[in-house]
């Protein structure tokens, strides 16, 4: 017998033993390889998640998702100003192959060219909260509270709490966050029919409560005969009220805010403001995603939407809602 | 020719046999749900290497774990995937307004707010409360108990929770008073496994004494 034969020999068993060693391993290991089918995905990142507004946005998209088989992945960044996040967030989720993404833009002007990037390659694009720069078309749309009517709705209540004369001010405006500017130009051109409520100030602060409680403590100190205060965001509505509360005038200032957030329902109904301009959230959600299943089964996005928009008040403890007022 | 083919067959056999069942002790090992438990981690030595972390600007400073960050959701993560009934002890103290925690059976963990699945223990300073909460990419609340005073910041607190099937069980005291606050909870349906962690809320904070150890016999059997 040759060398060549022997060693032949010698290597077979051991090549089977191998062989049979490596399907064993497979055999055990086969169960955790396998990947269960999972449902078509919809990304959903909002400004930032856990606060009232957004969870019931969150859960009007999982009820139209639900409904059509698919799945939401649900994320935000943990700051409402946080746009390198959101936009690693948002890549992110289409990379692991989201059909289509729903953004709550932190910074309208920041998402531009990532925006445009997902657009170009069909990805339908929905904006919530506020509406994007650019135009709407089959790959971009928007799904928005009607920003004017905040103003408006704000409007009126002032005159009501003001009895149609004083001083009133603004807080929260920020070129970042347009639809504070769209309240706040809405606010004042329905007051302008008033000329005996004069707005004296628009301070900044949408987006972040110490810079608007910061404002808000100048205000009260600048104008003494300050009657009201519109907040035009949910930061600058919870800074005002730490500021009003801290300042003990938030008997005296009747502070209108913004967004049913963070827990602003619950201070309405302690009496730490005097009303709240809202947007139904969950409705936001829902044909958001409404939007965007029409929008992966091949058919054009419908032109941007406007949710309408309620004030909510308080009688004893009970929050009153009116549609209309 | 014959023996031959036999012969690989067999050793093909024996082979498979033996691969199957080494593959599947390591995995049962891997997979235990009491590897690596009881857990403890006092910060003394200053190593948090064991700890991985989703937001936040986490520090160990004189035998406490701090984050300093008070953005929402900021989560500090450990343990094992597979860890399924245990009791957990932690002290913590909140830095500031928001809240801050423990969370347990903590699996898909991300950056972000409620981006994990797993449950929540913490106390809120909103409305004075010891929180419950399940995290599933979103949140929902699902007990919240008064305490009968005031949190206070920068004052201890300690956490002790029992995770057994799907019953949940909490305990929860300040630092050198006798009010103990219990609070047993039902999950249906539950998470089953996961690893723990700190989480904070719209508020900074300072944990120490994290404590885990296995819990035996199972409330769902």
């Amino acid at each position: 017998m040759s060398g060549g034969f022997r060693l032949r020999q010698a290597v077979r068993p051991l090549g089977v033993a191998v062989l049979g060693v490596s399907c064993g391993c497979l055999t055990a290991l086969a169960p955790m390889l396998r990947t269960p089918p999972s449902a078509p995905v919809i990304a959903f990142i909002p400004r930032t998640t856990g606060t009232s507004f957004t969870e019931d946005m969150h859960h009007g998209a999982e009820v139209a998702a639900r409904a059509a088989g698919y799945q939401i992945y649900w994320n935000g960044p943990t700051r409402e100003d946080d746009l390198d996040r959101q936009i690693l967030i948002a890549e992110n989720a289409v990379h692991r192959g989201a059909r289509a993404l729903i953004l709550g833009p932190t910074n309208i002007w920041g998402l531009t060219t990532v925006v445009n990037q997902f657009t170009a390659r069909r990805l339908p694009v929905i904006f919530v909260q506020t509406g994007p720069v650019e135009p709407t078309g089959p790959y971009l749309t928007s799904v928005t509270p009607d920003q004017a009517q905040f103003g408006r709705i704000a409007a009126a209540r002032v005159v009501i709490v003001t009895r149609g004369n004083g001083e009133v001010a603004i807080v929260g405006v920020d070129r970042n966050a347009p639809e504070t500017l769209s309240r706040a130009d809405s606010f004042i051109r329905t007051l302008a029919a008033h000329p005996a409520i004069r707005v004296v100030a628009e301070s900044p602060g949408a987006v972040q409560i110490m810079q608007a409680e910061q404002s808000t403590r100048e205000l009260v100190g600048s104008y003494p005969r300050l009657k009201a205060i519109f907040a035009v965001s949910a930061d600058a509505t919870q800074g005002a009220m730490l500021a009003l509360e801290d300042a003990g005038a938030h008997g005296n200032i009747a502070l209108i805010g913004s967004d049913r957030d963070l827990f602003l329902a619950d201070d309405l109904q302690k009496g730490k403001l005097d009303s709240l301009v809202t947007a139904d959230s969950y409705q936001i959600g829902f044909l958001a995603v409404q939007d965007a299943l029409s929008a992966v089964a091949g058919r054009p996005l419908p032109p941007p939407q406007r949710v309408g928009v309620e004030l909510l008040t308080r009688k004893g403890s009970t929050i009153v809602i009116q549609r209309n007022p | 020719m014959m023996r031959r083919l036999i012969r690989d067959l067999l050793v093909f056999a024996i082979a498979a046999c033996a691969g199957l069942l080494v593959t599947t002790a390591v995995i049962r090992v891997l997979h235990s749900p009491t590897r690596g438990l009881p857990y403890h981690d006092h910060f003394a030595d200053g190593d948090a290497s064991g700890w991985v972390a989703y937001d936040g600007n986490w520090t160990v400073q004189s035998g406490a774990m701090v984050n300093e960050s008070n953005e929402r959701g900021a989560k500090l993560i450990t343990g094992s995937t597979y860890w399924t009934d245990y009791a957990m002890d932690a002290d913590l103290a909140l830095s500031s307004t928001g809240e801050a925690g423990i969370i347990a059976r903590v699996s898909d963990a991300e950056p972000g707010v409620d981006s994990y699945k797993g449950i929540y223990i913490g106390l809120r300073v909103r409305d004075e409360s010891l929180v419950v909460g399940e995290a599933d990419y979103g949140w929902g609340e699902l007990a919240v108990v008064a305490l009968p005073q005031p949190i206070i910041p920068n004052v201890w607190y300690h956490i002790h929770l029992e995770l057994r099937g799907c019953e949940l069980k909490v305990l929860t005291w300040r630092d050198g008073n006798r009010d103990v606050i219990r609070l047993s909870h039902g999950l249906s349906p539950c998470f089953r496994q996961g690893k723990i962690g700190l989480r904070s809320y719209d508020s900074g904070g300072q944990w120490k004494n994290i404590r885990v150890v296995a819990l035996r016999g199972n409330a769902g059997e």
